[in-house]
């Protein structure tokens, strides 16, 4: 199992099936979640229709931390067994992490305007979030600041580490910071009187964010996986110089 | 330990030196911090009783930000000269390193600032007592400060444009500092009392920084040396 | 789908999120096949 994962080329072979699988999933999943959450889903009793809001802004969340979990597990294998395909595990997964602590925060603010009746409010988990989006940029930073692939991934390694251990630090010191300042106001879908019929779509969405995550992860890898086999081709043989073309995504 | 700690020893002599002759850098950190301070007070307007309650958040920030920049380029000396690369050849070389560069730091940036803060608090409309209470406060939250300062300052020493993106990193690592030392220094203010939880929190969160980020900023030294 | 008062809500939501998703799948896709490509051309040579 491990070995797979750690040759790049049993990994092509493992993406190319599971990478389509992961998208199937992840299409199945949307079209079920969305279709049930928009149309089916009964209002919450609280919150009303604006609760229907959860179905993108909890996947979201949930992708927010677990994108970030995996980039921090990546970097721990890579640190401690140099395995350099961790590497680009980790830095595959960065975007879409990025991109879904943005949309928890975007959805979570959208979501605030009925609830709160104010875009932003301080909330302790909004404000976590926007932290966290901040530990991405630096980690995104620091795979564009350096032009040398594995130089910048001992670098990020580093920096997705020292992020981890600090998360939990962060949020308690921003719900006790929050708790000085205003009570928590909203009732959230964590609570105990969730119904079925609203659990199965939230379910739904859950799985297809990870799934869609899953899939991401595995086109950026091989992407990126392939541009290290264009650049070592070209670093043997010079006199036929390979252009890779210079767009390049953190 | 003799020879480690000599080398550690004669780092921090040497940039004491170098810190404190004429034109080094020792106020650069106290500068930083009286011009925050006084324009703070220009852009909240004169009135004493609003200063004294931006009062707490102002120091805090200044502080924040005077130690990040005055970390910010700690290693690019020796990083161009190579004598960071002859320290890392020793055993236990880079840690006797870290160890000067952060004495080095807390003498001629923290501790300049936690002195004269009690004065420039007076400025913000605080009465002296309550500025040498919240001074100390600074000095329990400070080292957490410096020590992600340090860290970030070596994983930029390797970076295009690092001093900049040192300060994004270090943001939402100094934030949790930030809470407590500010709801500390509020706390004082309302009621006098200086031992409050918010105070051990950020002692703990010091001695936690002082743990844990040394290890990855000798990582990120090793891999700037490549 | 109606959902009264929070129908603009409801709707910038949903609208925003599968617009970035779809963003981003299109960023990887491109990214994917551009990589793919260049290293099939590089093999040529």
């Amino acid at each position: 199992m491990w070995s797979r994962f750690s040759n790049p080329a049993k990994f092509e072979a493992l993406a190319k099936t599971a990478g389509p699988i992961a998208f199937w999933i992840f299409a199945a999943c949307a079209v079920f979640g969305l279709v049930n959450g928009l149309l089916f889903a009964p209002a919450e009793q609280y919150q009303g229709e604006s609760a229907r809001i959860m179905y993108v802004h909890v996947p979201a969340a949930w992708m927010a931390m677990g994108s970030y979990s995996f980039i921090a597990l990546m970097s721990l294998v890579a640190f401690v067994w140099r395995h350099s395909l961790a590497d680009v595990a980790a830095r595959s997964a960065a975007l879409p992490g990025a991109v879904f602590t943005a949309l928890a925060l975007f959805t979570g603010a959208v979501w605030g305007k009925p609830t709160w009746g104010a875009y932003w409010v301080w909330d302790a988990r909004l404000t976590s979030m926007l932290l966290l989006l901040f530990i991405y940029f630096g980690y995104m930073a620091v795979w564009q600041a350096v032009p040398e692939q594995a130089r910048a991934a001992r670098f990020a390694r580093i920096l997705a580490l020292v992020g981890f251990i600090n998360i939990p630090i962060i949020k308690f010191s921003v719900d006790w910071w929050n708790s000085l300042h205003q009570p928590a106001s909203i009732i959230r879908a964590d609570g105990p009187t969730i119904d079925a019929s609203m659990l199965w779509p939230l379910f739904a969405m859950i799985i297809a964010y990870t799934a869609l995550f899953t899939w991401l992860v595995f086109l950026g890898m091989r992407a990126d996986l392939a541009r290290q086999r264009i650049e070592k081709r070209g670093a043997r043989s010079p006199s036929h110089p390979v252009r890779v073309s210079a767009e390049s995504e953190a | 330990m003799s020879g480690g700690m000599q080398m550690t020893r004669a780092v921090l002599m040497r940039d004491l030196k170098i810190a404190f002759r004429s034109g080094g850098g020792w106020f650069y950190a106290l500068f930083f911090f009286a011009v925050f301070t006084a324009l703070t007070a220009i852009a909240f307007g004169p009135q004493l009783s609003a200063l004294a309650s931006a009062a707490p958040a102002t120091v805090w920030l200044a502080a924040a930000l005077a130690i990040q920049f005055a970390a910010a380029d700690a290693f690019e000396g020796d990083m161009r000269d190579g004598s960071l690369r002859a320290m890392a050849a020793e055993q236990g070389g880079l840690f006797n390193y870290w160890l000067a560069k952060a004495g080095a730091l807390a003498l001629t940036a923290a501790l300049p600032m936690i002195i004269a803060a009690p004065f420039f608090l007076t400025m913000l409309g605080i009465a002296f007592a309550k500025g040498v209470a919240m001074a100390i406060i600074l000095a329990m939250g400070a080292p957490a400060l410096l020590f992600i300062a340090l860290l970030t300052a070596a994983l930029a020493s390797g970076l295009r444009a690092g001093g900049l993106l040192a300060t994004i990193i270090a943001a939402p690592f100094a934030a949790p500092v930030l809470v407590f030392g500010v709801s500390a220094a509020r706390i004082t203010l309302a009621d006098g009392g200086l031992i409050s939880p918010e105070v051990l929190i950020l002692g703990a969160l010091s001695l936690f920084m002082l743990a844990v980020t040394p290890v990855f900023a000798i990582a990120a030294l090793r891999v700037s040396l490549e | 789908m109606d959902f009264g008062a929070h129908t603009p809500y409801i709707f910038v939501a949903y609208a925003v999120s599968i617009i970035a998703i779809s963003g981003l799948i299109a960023l990887r896709i491109r990214r994917f096949r551009t990589s793919i490509r260049a290293e099939k051309d590089a093999s040529e040579h």
